[in-house]
């Protein structure tokens, strides 16, 4: 399932992106299987959204997706049906569908 | 023709700043990692076009960035840094036992050798080693292991290892400061250390004169007499004969001995360099003048250096590692503040012009001499 990613800005000069980035996820849709496939991707993301050994979210790291705040949900949790039903990415809306990691400022 | 790299850490980036030899004209490139804390950058000695970058943040931890052009490229390489074992507590603020927690890397100082290896002073206060350009970093344990560490304490800025001063005549012996615990020394290559703070006065601590806990700044050295060190000690301006076994106060003439910069002239083992600041509440310089000091005499006789300086209504601060030197001759001196302006002298300070204004506030600054 192709996996559109929003990332704050600091981690968007990081990983020399603009915008979102597209990840492709295999199997269950969770938090930790987009993070898995995030940091494989962009591999100087690792350490900075979650802990390198225990993946422990950074404390003022926040994950939101379809307008809900899923941050101290279980990484292994299956992400909003609504929000595993819009794929492929070009099928979403543009707001609200697209999972997205922020810092809190 | 030679020429000069200035390189400039600030809390929202890191600039490169070039100038030829008569360092008069300068390009400015960055800001590189945009937003970004930039603590320290430092060139490697033995290859100038390797850099490593310190790269932080408070939301989003740690980054080490290198780069194999001089600066024009940068790429991110490892930034795993796991103390070695349980890393049990040091003292915390209030003096209760507080967990020992990784925070950002202060310091990065390349081999004297090898292009590869990498020493990095870090917060919480640790020393660690990369030997293949910074992939990944191996923590030298014994100096948190020596037995003192459950007893070191933060100051104001976070208990960091903030100097790294490696020996060129001898690979195996090497001095770390770190603040506030006070300077330590290794002579097998970082695998066991001894405090060296005989002579320090900290009327802060219960035991001013304890053998452990006092708030270093600072050490600097000649490299050519690895046993004299000079030292901006959160109060007095020190200095070591004997390769830091004991100390004696140079404060001598100085309008506040309380500062955070030392730096020694190229040429001149007994020229160094001080910024006195007003006090540890105050952190700006006495009466409102941007005045760096100048010791001819290894100390205890000092003379200001204003020229092209602000000499009214400053209250700028200039941080630890906010001063260097090229190896030019006359001998370059450069520092940064924390009101964003990077001011050089090409006159060994006689007299001072802005290289930059109106940069982020100024962390760290280093120079490279270039053939």
């Amino acid at each position: 399932m192709i996996i559109r990613v929003v990332l704050p800005a600091h981690l968007r000069t990081l990983a020399r992106v603009g915008g979102e980035v597209k990840l492709d996820v295999e199997g269950p849709v969770t938090q930790g299987a987009v993070l898995d496939a995030l940091e494989a991707a962009y591999p100087m993301l690792r350490g900075a959204i979650r802990d390198h050994a225990t993946h422990v979210r950074r404390p003022f790291v926040r994950f939101f997706a379809c307008e809900l705040d899923l941050s101290h949900e279980s990484p292994d949790t299956p992400l909003p049906a609504e929000f595993r039903c819009c794929s492929p990415w070009s099928s979403c809306s543009p707001a609200g569908r697209s999972w997205s990691c922020r810092s809190k400022r | 023709m030679s020429g000069v790299r200035v390189l400039v850490g600030t809390r929202k980036g890191g600039f490169v700043l070039t100038s030829d030899g008569k360092r008069q004209r300068w390009d400015v490139s960055g800001p590189h990692f945009a937003g970004w804390e930039v603590y320290h950058l430092k060139g490697s000695p033995a290859d100038p076009r390797r850099l490593y970058a310190s790269q932080s943040s408070s939301w989003f931890g740690q980054q080490i960035q290198r780069s194999n052009d001089g600066g024009q490229t940068w790429e991110p390489v490892g930034n795993k840094f796991v103390y070695d074992g349980v890393p049990g507590t040091h003292q915390w603020y209030d003096g209760t036992p507080h967990p020992w927690e990784f925070a950002r890397v202060w310091h990065l100082e390349p081999s004297l050798t090898e292009p590869d290896t990498v020493y990095a002073g870090v917060e919480d206060a640790a020393l660690f080693r990369s030997a293949d350009g910074g992939q990944t970093w191996q923590e030298l344990p014994g100096l948190r292991g020596h037995g003192s560490g459950s007893t070191w304490q933060p100051g104001a800025g976070g208990m960091c290892l903030h100097t790294i001063l490696l020996d060129p005549a001898n690979p195996e012996r090497m001095f770390i400061a770190i603040s506030a615990a006070g300077v330590f020394r290794t002579d097998d290559a970082g695998r066991t250390w001894r405090p060296m703070n005989r002579g320090l006065r900290s009327e802060m601590l219960p035991n001013p004169t304890a053998e452990v806990g006092h708030c270093v700044h600072r050490i600097a050295r000649h490299p050519s007499r690895p046993d004299v060190l000079f030292m901006q000690k959160h109060w007095d301006v020190m200095r070591s004969d004997d390769g830091g076994e004991s100390w004696r106060e140079i404060s001598g003439n100085l309008p506040s001995d309380f500062g955070f910069p030392i730096d020694v002239h190229t040429h001149e083992p007994e020229t160094i360099y001080v910024v006195p600041i007003k006090s540890d509440s105050e952190h700006y310089p006495p009466e409102g003048k941007l005045r760096v000091y100048r010791s001819r005499t290894g100390g205890h006789e000092w003379e200001a250096l204003t020229k092209g300086l602000p000499q009214r209504d400053c209250y700028v601060n200039v941080l630890r590692d906010g001063m260097a030197v090229d190896a030019l001759d006359p001998c370059g001196v450069y520092f940064g503040t924390t009101g964003g302006q990077v001011y050089a002298s090409a006159d060994a300070g006689d007299s001072w012009a802005p290289i930059v204004r109106d940069l982020p506030s100024v962390v760290a600054i280093e120079v490279q001499t270039l053939a």
